[in-house]
């Protein structure tokens, strides 16, 4: 489902950095979740690329009533860059800009690169999770940042005795 | 409806929002029919340097009117002079993509104040009941071998979802 996901995104050669839930099991957290978010470049190039793509996947919005107006094209991201989906794929949440991290260029700047076998993507890093995590607040991103706390310590620890 | 829920709604902050409350009247109740109003006021205020007030009027207006097939409202503005058109199945849609953000991605933050730092996040961790082995377990495999274990317990819950 995930990785479908982002083989198709990066076959459609759209600009996206993995944040949220994926990029922290990307990291080592041992949380569930069932979407992935990404932080999107919202130059007009790929807004289309990512409008054409998800079109073929019926998007529609996730946790309201069904049959409310919702046209999905290009400048509905323009419109509204936040959007949390449900499609043929599964459950996707797009964002423009991460809280605590800035928009689509310091999300990249803050990403590292990850490989599944031949596809390479950008997952958000273990430091800009933790910030993104601290700046929303919401009781449940504090649960979660007390694991990605421990995480980055593990690796720290890790990193000073290698073996 | 809260103040900071309503004003996703509009796309607004919640200062413009009760300032606009202000200039219109305390009548304005945080509903989703008085959001789709607001947004539209807060368009022809901003990118037109229509009043609040008339803003208001025109906006009230155009969403009695009933679009045609393309979604779009045609309304002459002022004294005739002016023709407004509104897509007011864009605009419902815009609402409709906040609800879902709203519903979703909820604005409330956690009460009371911020945490304090745990001096040693592994003790906190464990302090909260979290089995820090598992995280060493994760940490021991790869990138892609997490991804893929998220995907397999994804598939297993809408297998059982399906089921259910």
């Amino acid at each position: 489902m995930f990785e479908e996901i982002i083989k198709a995104l990066v076959a459609a050669k759209v600009r996206f950095v993995v944040i949220g839930g994926v990029a922290a099991t990307i990291q080592g957290s041992a949380r569930f979740t069932n979407d992935i978010d990404i932080c999107y470049d919202t130059a007009d190039d790929n807004v289309e690329r990512l409008a054409a793509l998800f079109s073929g996947w019926h998007p529609y919005l996730r946790g309201v009533e069904r049959g409310l107006p919702f046209v999905f094209d290009a400048r509905a991201f323009r419109i509204t860059p936040i959007m949390t989906l449900t499609t043929d794929k599964g459950d996707i949440d797009v964002l423009d800009a991460v809280p605590g991290v800035g928009d689509y260029a310091a999300v990249f700047k803050a990403s590292e690169p990850v490989r599944i076998g031949a596809v390479e993507f950008r997952s958000l890093n273990l430091e800009a999770l933790i910030a993104s995590k601290r700046a929303l607040g919401r009781p449940k991103d504090v649960e979660q940042l007390i694991e990605l706390e421990a995480l980055l310590a593990l690796r720290r620890q890790q990193r000073r005795n290698p073996t | 409806m809260t103040l900071a829920d309503f004003a996703v709604l509009v796309d607004a902050s919640p200062k413009w929002v009760l300032n606009t409350r202000a200039v219109l009247g305390p009548g304005l109740r945080y509903t989703v029919a008085v959001a789709e109003r607001l947004a539209l006021v807060k368009a022809l205020n901003r990118d037109l340097a229509i009043s609040l007030p008339r803003a208001w009027a025109l906006a009230g207006e155009a969403l009695a009117k009933t679009p045609d097939p393309s979604g779009l409202v045609n309304f002459v503005a002022g004294v005739g002079t002016a023709n407004l058109a509104v897509d007011i199945h864009r605009l419902r849609s815009a609402i409709s993509t906040r609800r879902s953000q709203l519903a979703n991605m909820p604005q409330q933050r956690r009460a009371g104040r911020k945490p304090k730092r745990q001096s040693n996040p592994l003790t906190a961790a464990r302090r909260y009941g979290l089995d820090v082995t598992l995280l060493q377990a994760n940490l021991s495999r790869g990138p892609a071998e997490r991804l893929r274990q998220l995907d397999a317990m994804a598939a297993f819950r809408s297998h059982v979802h399906r089921m259910t």
